[in-house]
């Protein structure tokens, strides 16, 4: 999988290249987007771009541009056994990158981050580490990851992927070049903008007693479900358990454990994105409220309801609204019960 | 080969051990991306190919098998019959083309010493290896090849131990790297007290072969440290104006009994030097105190001298020479342990 595979990337690609040429890379990327897994497949490429022993185009210092996707090198680094390329990922049901990842603890594995980035490439000119998920490394091996990501050896380059870059440590943040990939904004896929669809044509049409409070909460539940099982789909689809039959039990547990909490990260990630897109709704009506033109709608299609909504409220009441979806949001990222909190969010909001 | 395998891989073919049968030999690597180890063995090969099989089950099993010959027979889905003494058993392996491949070696340099001269060369030193990872060029020992001299150190900013000694093949080798603690563990295991230790070394990366007589050799991989290990022979004192001789197994045994009274608080032993005498005082209030005198043979200066207990006994335990010497200047620069052997040891005084 070269370059030529992600063709939405083009401009990162471009990046790339002018820094491969200049010989100027940085040693730290923060490459953030909707899903990691795409991120991952990007940051593959990146390391496949760099440590390739055949490259189908080259630099004017020798340097490859892309990778071949055939090569030893590429295909070790699609398999994960390139001794110079590392990825690392939340590990355990509670889903963390933790400390003993990192530097070597008790609990660590055979091979630690630390073991990469402190010996010497053996193969590639390049060492290259991917952490998956980097908002989920824990406070304790952020700090350690800290100083290595200060002051890399030469020739180190960490790559960190994250859908949610704002629960990242800013110091993390600030050591590294930032690339968003993919569209920035709110972005709402198909099932999300028919259910905002429903539920504001629900919200503006009912009248607005219990009774329809409860029916706007049960096509919340029920959407939120129908999400869960989707992801778990997924998840599931994209899981290495199938292609061992013979695997360690300690390590089918971990990877079973592992798929648990993917479940619940993606799951959550998704949710937020929903609220975020409700939360996007009600601001439309406040803007109303506040006088701006239909034409800086954020969501034009639901314009038209969310302009009914705001015939009924106070300029206050629509304010109001935003910050009990805003405070529902901050709840449900705390160890709360959801349909209480959704329920309690719900009957708060002035419809 | 087991422990370089390890616990808990992320990858399943890493917790595998490869078995690639060759024309008569069946060679067994093993990997975890950072050290490889790779043995042969004698072997009555029907067809050449390569599989790959859980480490640790191969070896439970082969372990048990009673007949002193086992035959090993893979199809094409990687499942492996594993036969001995009327007993069959079938393990699912993975294939071989998802193990990790062997290092390549560009340019390189080569130097072959006794194997016997290379483990007691790593057994004076390794136990000094700095085990914190603020100092990674630390976490490993230090070789430096250079004129017909191999100088092994290793250190952890508080103590440091060297030896040096002669080789004999490959004198016009000139080579410095930083080897890692793991493949240092694992070449103190393998080492035997026969045979020789070949080193081929290239900018990133080492073979060590280990041959004995005519048997296959056993060849460690690993790659080495990042980065410049600091200027060691700055830190050995030039000269010492005091040396005293010790006996080694005296002093060990007084310090073994000192151990039992250090808690966490105070964790030194006082060194007072007068005429003739040596007293050794450890107090620690939680716990206790103790005094103990040795006779020796001293005319200098009294001297107030202290130390951590488990950084002097370390290097006593690992000599095996009957007297030692100590050299210092005062109570607060380094002490240098010397013996009659190519073999140095600096430690930092503590404060008393």
């Amino acid at each position: 999988m070269g370059w030529a595979d992600f063709p939405e990337q083009a401009p990162l690609a471009r990046l790339l290249r002018r820094s491969i040429e200049q010989d100027r890379m940085a040693h730290a990327y923060l490459l953030t987007g909707e899903e990691t897994s795409s991120l991952e497949r990007l940051a593959l490429t990146w390391a496949k771009t760099l440590n390739c022993t055949a490259p189908p185009a080259r630099a004017g210092n020798g340097a490859g541009l892309d990778g071949c996707g055939q090569c030893a090198a590429c295909r070790r680094i699609a398999l994960g056994n390139h001794p110079d390329v590392m990825v690392l990922r939340p590990e355990r049901k509670l889903r963390q990158i933790r400390i003993g990842q990192l530097v070597r603890r008790h609990e660590s594995p055979p091979r630690v981050l630390h073991d990469l980035v402190y010996s010497k490439p053996t193969e590639g000119p390049w060492k290259i580490a991917v952490l998956v998920a980097a908002e989920r490394l824990t406070r304790e091996a952020a700090n350690a990851f800290l100083k290595s990501l200060e002051e890399p050896p030469p020739r180190t380059l960490y790559l960190l992927l994250t859908a949610q870059p704002e629960q990242l440590l800013e110091t993390i943040r600030s050591r590294c070049l930032r690339w968003t990939c993919g569209a920035s904004g709110l972005v709402l896929h198909e099932a999300e903008r028919a259910w905002l669809g429903r539920f504001a044509e629900q919200a503006v049409a009912g009248s607005v007693d219990l009774p329809a409070r409860y029916r706007l909460l049960g096509s919340l539940v029920e959407h939120l479900a129908q999400t869960r099982e989707a992801v778990e789909a997924e998840v599931a689809a994209s899981s290495r358990m199938e292609q061992y039959e013979d695997l360690p039990p300690d390590l089918a547990e971990q990877w079973e454990n592992e798929a648990k909490a993917a479940v619940e990260a993606e799951y959550s990630l998704r949710r937020a994105r929903l609220l975020q897109a409700l939360q996007a709704w009600l601001r439309d009506i406040w803007a109303f409220k506040l006088g701006q033109p239909a034409d800086t709608c954020t969501l034009p299609e639901f314009a038209l309801a969310a302009h009914a909504a705001a015939g009924r409220l106070s300029q206050l009441e629509a304010a109001a609204n935003l910050q009990v979806v805003e405070r529902t949001h901050r709840m449900l990222f705390t160890n709360v019960n959801e349909l209480l909190t959704l329920e309690v969010g719900l009957l708060q909001l002035r419809l | 080969m087991q422990t370089i395998v390890g616990t808990r891989s992320t990858l399943p073919v890493l917790a595998n051990v490869l078995l690639l049968a060759e024309e008569k030999r069946l060679e067994l690597r093993a990997t975890d991306l950072e050290v490889s180890l790779e043995v042969g063995v004698d072997a009555q090969v029907g067809k050449v190919g390569a599989t790959t099989l859980p480490a640790r089950r191969l070896f439970g099993l082969v372990k048990e098998l009673e007949s002193q010959e086992i035959e090993i027979a893979a199809n094409d889905k990687e499942l492996c019959t594993v036969q001995g003494g009327g007993a069959q058993y079938k393990l699912h392996g993975i294939s071989a083309e998802e193990f990790p491949t062997h290092p390549k070696f560009k340019e390189e340099q080569q130097v072959t010493l006794p194997q016997v001269k290379l483990r007691e060369m790593i057994r004076k030193t390794e136990y000094a290896i700095s085990r914190e990872e603020s100092r990674p060029t630390l976490n490993g020992i230090f070789l430096c090849i250079q004129g017909g001299k191999l100088v092994v150190v290793a250190t952890d900013g508080r103590r440091l131990a060297m030896v040096e000694e002669e080789i004999e093949e490959g004198g016009a080798c000139k080579a410095e790297f930083i080897l890692p603690a793991k493949c240092v563990g694992e070449l103190g295991r393998l080492l035997g007290s026969e045979g020789t230790a070949g080193f081929r070394i290239s900018e990133t990366q080492v073979e060590i072969t280990l041959t004995q007589g005519e048997g296959h050799p056993t060849r460690i991989y690993s790659k080495l440290i990042e980065g410049n290990y600091p200027n060691f022979r700055q830190v050995i004192p030039k000269e010492s104006k005091e040396r005293v001789s010790l006996g080694r197994e005296e002093l060990l045994a007084a310090l073994r009994r000192a151990e039992q009274v250090a808690s966490d608080k105070a964790n030194s032993v006082k060194f007072s030097f007068t005429k003739n005498n040596l007293a050794i005082t450890i107090n620690s209030p939680e716990v206790g105190e103790g005094r103990e005198s040795i006779a020796i043979n001293y005319k200098g200066p009294d001297i107030d001298i202290a130390f951590n207990p488990a950084y002097l006994m370390d290097p006593l335990k690992a000599l095996d020479t009957g007297e030692i010497f100590l050299e210092m200047n005062d109570g607060l620069s380094p002490g240098v342990i010397k013996c009659n052997a190519p073999f140095l040891y600096v430690i930092m005084p503590m404060r008393t």
